[in-house]
């Protein structure tokens, strides 16, 4: 396995500070309700020359679950590459699409491969990775939304924010969020979210939706859907 | 001519699957041969895969192989069980991964004949038998044989399980029997009888016949009844 | 004897050579066994004729008549035994009609082993000869080959070793007719149940001084179990390409019927049934 350096009471510093990282990062939320989950980012465009449809931040991992991301988009890649392996053995070995737990335990199990290996073994990765994610599927147990965390944890929720802005967003959500909220109402309740904790002013470029439902799947909202849901909220 | 050493043996005995609507039965003879010998008048031939599971499987062939698919598989949904948060493997899953076993050992088969049984989420029957390298219809079917007296048995179950070759008496001849689920009682008659016969007429086959039978009504159930011994 | 006919040797050579496989000849894969008492001799066998693992005939006999104090007990390819034992007891009938005496067991196991020697053991013949004649009681076994053995208890056959398994265990000198009986029938069952190519019933044959007494299905321990269920169909289950119905009137459009009369000579069989109307 590894030896992380550990000073002091047993705290590991290195993961730590991966934890801290991803505070820094870009706001990202998830909302789960029981028709489908929605998961939306802020995309920070930093620069009038940046393409927005360049910047990645939710991403398929199979057709029924995809995630959003907060912290280095770099190590978000090497997870999601695994979790999307996991889902295609899955159903290759299977003939049933991957569960949503089965993919976020997957995907953590890869998170603490980092330091020295056992027995002198090569270890892949030198640090941990500095990246958070919101995963968001559909199962035969219907919708759900996790967090995995740097540390290699994942708690189940059915509303999330992580990144910069989770701490505001985090207690919009607690005030917000009911049980019967249906996919419209979390549609705006993401945007509405993102809105309030973002610094830039938020237009369709600079925010991106993607929804899981048990009818169509993991889907990216499209330009004109972005376009359209933005307008509802700015009316609203 | 030279003679290499021969990695397979052939142990004989058969086994048979009939799925019902909700009740899946495998049934398969305990006589362990090779050649004119009886290694063994008590060695079973179907496995249920987990103390608590609906899946059972029967492997007829080369005995050592046979036991060891089964014990891949049992270990297989296990593991499913702890790494999926203590869901169990639908039939399905297992009948795609039984696929991937057999077929990964393509190039050095596991020279086993396998007949899978189960129920689906919705209690219904589902019934997979699969060659030694794997292929099988993902459809499922609602009988199956193997080995020894495979040949003898499928045509009885053919004409008793799907009505081959009968039609209504009344049509002359121009309207099939259709087909329809047996009932249990019946099933289990079938299945005795074709034991029974196969045992008059192969000598591999006979000493007992183990009966497994798992509905959704009364889970999993298991008969041993005697059969000839000459 | 008249001899084989090798014409087709050659054919059949350049077939096999191409890959095409020898028949399949009937075996008696089988459990023969024999043995001397006080008085007389015993020799049994079991009925299971198999084709490969196929049982072919369940109640076959191979308790062969060699003549009406020597007995034959066979194993090997079926028609094998069944052709050299009827040849042998032809010959030896012969042979006792021109000498005017009672044929001798070991004139007819030196005819076998003539017989199969020059064949080199491509007749698949295994035999249990035993007899009584002037000279006294007589045990041999004949192998393909043509070697012989003169022993008080033998057995042959895929069954000879679980057979043996009992001799060696429990014959003893001086027994008694019955005693050599359910020796025999032990002997028989032991290959019956521990060799696959052994099955179904015991068949006996005692020879004594007097007489020799074949007891056909001495015993019975593999009676088949009844069926679960019926399986009669209702009339009209098959289907059937083309019906006919001859009446009885039209019949001789068919068939040519002689009417022999009740004084008209030869053989007057059963009268034939006819189901029409």
């Amino acid at each position: 396995m590894f030896i992380a350096r550990s000073e002091y009471e047993g705290r590991l510093f290195q993961v730590e500070y991966s934890l801290e990282a991803i505070k820094l990062g870009s706001t990202a939320i998830g909302v789960a309700t029981g028709y489908g989950v929605v998961i939306g980012v802020e995309k920070r465009v930093t620069s009038t020359l940046l393409e927005a449809s360049s910047v990645e931040k939710i991403v398929e991992i199979d057709s029924h679950i995809g995630c959003a991301m907060s912290g280095l988009q770099a190590d978000a890649r090497s997870m999601i590459e695994h979790a999307r392996v996991e889902a295609q053995n899955h159903r290759f070995h299977y003939n049933e699409p991957l569960r949503v737990e089965s993919c976020t335990q997957a995907i953590c199990d890869l998170a603490l491969r980092f330091g020295e290996g056992a027995d002198g073994e090569e270890s892949i990765m030198s640090r941990p990775f500095g990246v958070a994610l919101l995963i968001a599927g559909y199962d035969e147990d219907g919708p759900q939304l996790y967090h995995a965390e740097p540390s290699g944890t994942f708690y189940r929720y059915d509303a999330k924010a992580i990144g910069s802005g989770s701490e505001g967003a985090q207690v919009e959500l607690q005030n917000e969020y009911h049980s019967s909220l249906t996919l419209q109402e979390a549609e705006s309740l993401v945007l509405k979210t993102l809105k309030q904790v973002m610094e830039e002013k938020l237009d369709f470029k600079n925010v991106q939706l993607a929804s899981v439902t048990k009818e169509k799947g993991f889907r990216i909202y499209t330009d004109e859907e972005m376009q359209e849901v933005v307008k509802q909220l700015d009316n609203a | 001519m030279r003679h290499g050493w021969n990695p397979y043996t052939d142990n004989g005995g058969s086994i048979i699957g009939i799925a019902g609507d909700d009740f899946v039965i495998l049934a398969g003879d305990t006589r362990h041969t090779s050649g004119y010998n009886i290694n063994s008048r008590d060695e079973r031939k179907v496995y249920r895969l987990g103390e608590n599971s609906s899946l059972v499987l029967a492997t007829v062939g080369f005995g050592a192989d046979a036991k060891d698919l089964a014990q891949t598989m049992r270990r297989a949904v296990e593991d499913f069980k702890f790494q999926h948060n203590l869901k169990d493997m639908t039939v399905s899953a297992a009948a795609q991964f039984l696929c991937t076993v057999l077929y990964g050992n393509r190039f050095f088969p596991k020279y086993a004949y396998c007949i899978l049984g189960g129920l689906d989420k919705n209690g219904k029957a589902r019934l997979y038998s699969y060659d030694p390298v794997g292929s099988y219809s993902k459809e499922g079917e609602s009988r199956a044989a193997a080995g020894a007296a495979s040949s003898l048995i499928v045509p009885f179950l053919d004409n008793q399980v799907e009505f081959k070759n009968q039609y209504i008496p009344s049509s002359k001849g121009t309207q099939e029997r259709p087909v329809e689920h047996l009932d249990r009682d019946t099933v289990v008659r079938l299945v005795k009888d074709a034991f029974t016969g196969a045992t008059e007429r192969h000598i591999e086959v006979g000493d007992g016949l183990q009966i497994v039978t798992v509905s959704a009504q009364d889970g999993y159930q298991e008969e041993i009844m005697p059969l000839k011994r000459d | 004897m008249p001899g084989f006919d090798f014409s087709n040797h050659t054919r059949n050579a350049a077939l096999h050579a191409k890959g095409v496989p020898l028949p399949k000849a009937t075996s008696t894969g089988t459990t023969i066994v024999g043995c001397i008492f006080d008085g007389g001799v015993v020799i049994a066998a079991d009925t299971r004729a198999t084709s490969g693992p196929i049982v072919a005939d369940k109640n076959c006999e191979k308790l062969h008549y060699i003549s009406p104090q020597i007995w034959c007990a066979g194993a090997g390819t079926a028609a094998d035994t069944e052709f050299t034992t009827a040849l042998i007891s032809s010959q030896l009938e012969l042979h006792s009609l021109s000498t005017g005496r009672k044929p001798r067991v070991v004139t007819c196991m030196t005819m076998l082993k003539q017989h199969l020697f020059r064949y080199q053991g491509h007749i698949g013949a295994y035999l249990v000869v035993a007899g009584v004649d002037p000279t006294g009681v007589h045990l041999f076994t004949v192998h393909a080959h043509g070697s012989t053995d003169k022993l008080p208890y033998v057995t042959m056959g895929s069954g000879s070793l679980a057979a043996m398994a009992i001799f060696e265990s429990q014959w003893k000198k001086n027994l008694t007719r019955d005693e050599a009986v359910a020796l025999c029938s032990e002997a028989i069952e032991a290959g019956i149940f521990n060799d696959l190519g052994s099955g179904s019933n015991v068949d006996v044959c005692v020879i004594t001084e007097e007489k020799a007494t074949l007891l056909r299905n001495y015993k019975t321990p593999n009676v088949r179990v009844p069926k679960e269920q019926s399986y009669r169909f209702e009339r009209g289950t098959t289907a059937y390409l083309k019906e006919m119905v001859v009446k009885r009137k039209d019949l001789k459009q068919y068939v040519t019927i002689v009417d022999l009369g009740s004084s008209a000579p030869g053989p007057s069989g059963d009268v034939m049934e006819l189901d029409v109307e």
